[in-house]
């Protein structure tokens, strides 16, 4: 199958006034009519491709160049060089035609008029994106139903909370059922129920209408409930590309045991387990370990554990999402994807 | 396909608001302006007791001077100016780049209720105001039928040019940041050239130049129009020129508009 999205070696440059470190009068002074540019590489030949239905999470650090990348293949920003294909389209030569198969929400952006009403808002995007009125009904309805926005359809955008807001953003951005969806920080400051209904709203677009759908977000709650591939970047290189279980398996080496027991069976191999691991807290008869995968393996750790000990509960923790991208972020000059 | 324009346009209907202040102000200096106007231009023919400056006499001359600042009225420099700026340099282009729409018509029908609100009103101001104009001794020169039309016409085409010319200046900001600051400088330099504080025809270096320059048919043409200065085939011909004119400019900011996208950097997020 043809892919959704095909990104080779996509450079941006941007233009930036040139720093001065120890600027003088005289410079200060020539510099209010003539400015020295400098180029900086933001996007370093970035290369990926993205199948049709996929759900991929974008992710790094601040500053790395994701809105970039998300507004390079929106055909906002005009490469520097390299080649970008969505759904078969240039988004910069073929911009009109191209924009039909698209949605995007920008967080930091609004996407709907600020004085009017939601609803005629929406009216507007149904003539732009030339839908006809039962499309649009039903589109509506839909929306409605599992976005909640029937309530807030009559209040003008300026009126709206931001969770509020977000909702019907995302309800304007795939109107028209868009093929491939960017979505740029789209759960940026919103309550904990809020990010729950937009994550399974999302979730059951991409299941329902196979919409290639591309997100880039700073809460790795949103990758792990959502996105079964995770593309992460740094410095606009790309640092890793794969799935989301394959990264773990990779990149986590420490994982923690928990457990409880009632007594100690074997005080020796007790002893020699605790020299293997690391112990992290004692309290009675509660015990927290961190195992190093690249040394021991877990499974085999857990049955030395229940020889020595009597125990009544046990469970194995991995880290958070966002501690292992930490961790690849520390050593990314040690690794490719 | 005309119908997402027309729904844009519709749209600005409901900023008609913030123009209930706009409007006042607006009405208020046009009236000191035409006070102020009539008054040197008078002392002037007194004084120097000449019967015709540039070819107009005092009757032809005052009525002129009033139109130039009723039917400028419409046109908004400023507003065009700062729009375009604002949609480029905070980026927010970049929620209509995203979408099917012709960047050049969804920009005209954003600015178009301006133009057309201020239009309308300046006529409707002219026809209401003569009567007071009357009283206060003067009279204004009405044009007969055909030329009321062709009037219209070129007036309407002088508005189109004028707009156009200032989305360009406005275009500038991909390439210089913020350009508000110039707007009263190019709109001095337009104002001169098109008519707006003396007729172009009082200094024959003045006419030469504004001849070569596109800035008089975005004004003068459609007055010499309407005070029926100009014989019915030259006024068709002077229209000609402003629809020739208009499509230079088309071409001039579409290029622009296509080199500026390129460098369009989406700004503010
Ligand atoms: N218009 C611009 N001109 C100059 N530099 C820019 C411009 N836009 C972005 N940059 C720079 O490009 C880099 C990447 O910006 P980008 O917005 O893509 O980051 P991001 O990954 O989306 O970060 P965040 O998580 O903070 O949203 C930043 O260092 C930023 O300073
Ligand atoms: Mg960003």
């Amino acid at each position: 199958m043809e892919n959704a999205i095909e990104v080779k070696n996509l450079c941006k440059t941007f233009k930036v006034p040139a720093k001065n470190k120890k600027p003088t009068i005289i410079d200060k002074i020539i510099s209010i009519f003539y400015r020295k540019w400098e180029n900086v590489d933001i996007l370093k030949s970035l290369s990926f491709s993205v199948k049709p239905g996929e759900f991929v999470g974008y992710v790094g650090k601040n500053g790395a160049g994701k809105s970039t990348t998300i507004k390079c293949l929106a055909g906002i920003l005009t490469p520097t060089s390299g080649s970008v294909r969505v759904i078969g389209f240039n988004p910069i030569k073929d911009r009109y035609k191209y924009t039909y198969n698209i949605g995007a929400v920008f967080g930091q952006r609004r996407l709907l008029e600020y004085h009017i009403p939601v609803k005629d808002s929406l009216e507007i995007f149904k003539e732009i994106y030339e839908l006809s009125d039962k499309e649009f009904k039903e589109r509506i309805k839909y929306f409605s139903k599992i976005l909640k926005i029937d309530k807030l359809l009559h209040i003008p955008v300026r009126k709206l909370s931001l969770g509020e807001r977000m909702r019907c953003e995302i309800a304007a951005a795939l109107l028209h059922k868009p093929k491939v969806v960017f979505l740029d920080e789209p759960t940026i400051g919103l309550d904990a129920i809020a990010k729950e209904e937009i994550r399974n709203f999302l979730k059951r677009i991409n299941r329902e209408e196979k919409t290639t759908i591309i997100l880039t977000t700073h809460d790795m709650d949103d990758i792990e409930e959502m996105c079964e591939r995770i593309i992460l970047i740094d410095n606009g290189e790309k640092l890793y590309d794969g799935s989301l279980y394959k990264l773990k398996e990779k990149f986590i080496r420490w994982k923690a045991l928990e457990f409880e027991f009632i007594r100690i069976k074997d005080k020796k191999s007790f002893e020699r387990l605790l020299k293997k691991t690391i112990l992290r807290e004692r309290r009675g008869n509660y015990i927290r370990l961190n195992v190093d995968r690249r040394k021991y393996n877990i499974p085999e750790i857990v049955s030395e554990i229940m020889e020595c000990c009597e125990v009544t509960d046990l469970t194995i923790k991995e880290p958070r999402l966002e501690v292992i991208i930490k961790e690849i972020y520390k050593d990314s000059g040690k690794l490719n994807g | 396909m005309a119908v997402k324009y027309l729904k844009l346009f519709q749209t600005e209907f409901r900023n008609l608001n913030e123009y209930k202040l706009d409007f006042f102000s607006r009405f208020a200096r046009l009236f000191v302006d035409i006070l102020i106007t009539v008054m040197i231009w008078s002392a002037i023919f007194a004084v120097t007791g000449k019967s015709e400056i540039a070819g107009l006499d005092k009757y032809y001359f005052i009525s002129y001077m009033i139109l130039t600042r009723i039917i400028t009225m419409g046109m908004g420099s400023w507003k065009t100016v700062e729009t375009i700026e604002q949609l480029i340099f905070y980026g927010d282009l970049s929620s209509y780049i995203i979408k099917p729409l012709n960047i050049n018509l969804f920009i005209f029908s954003k600015l178009m209720l301006h133009y057309l609100f201020y239009s309308v009103f300046g006529i409707i101001i002219l026809l209401a105001s003569l009567p007071i104009i009357n009283i206060l001794g003067f009279s204004i020169f009405i044009p007969s039928g055909i030329y009321w039309i062709l009037f219209l016409i070129s007036l309407f085409l002088a508005l189109v040019m004028h707009m156009i010319f200032y989305y360009g200046i406005g275009l500038l900001t991909f390439w210089f940041g913020r350009v508000w600051s110039i707007i009263s400088g190019v709109e001095m330099i337009e104002r001169f050239f098109s008519g707006y504080f003396v007729p172009i025809t009082i200094s024959p270096t003045l006419a030469f130049i504004s001849g070569i320059l596109p800035f008089k048919y975005m004004l003068t043409t459609s007055l010499m129009i309407y005070l029926e200065k100009i014989t019915i085939i030259s006024a068709i011909s002077q229209i000609g020129m402003q629809l020739a004119w208009i499509i230079i400019l088309y071409a001039i900011i579409c290029l622009m508009l296509k080199k500026g996208l390129e460098k369009f950097d989406s700004q503010g997020g």
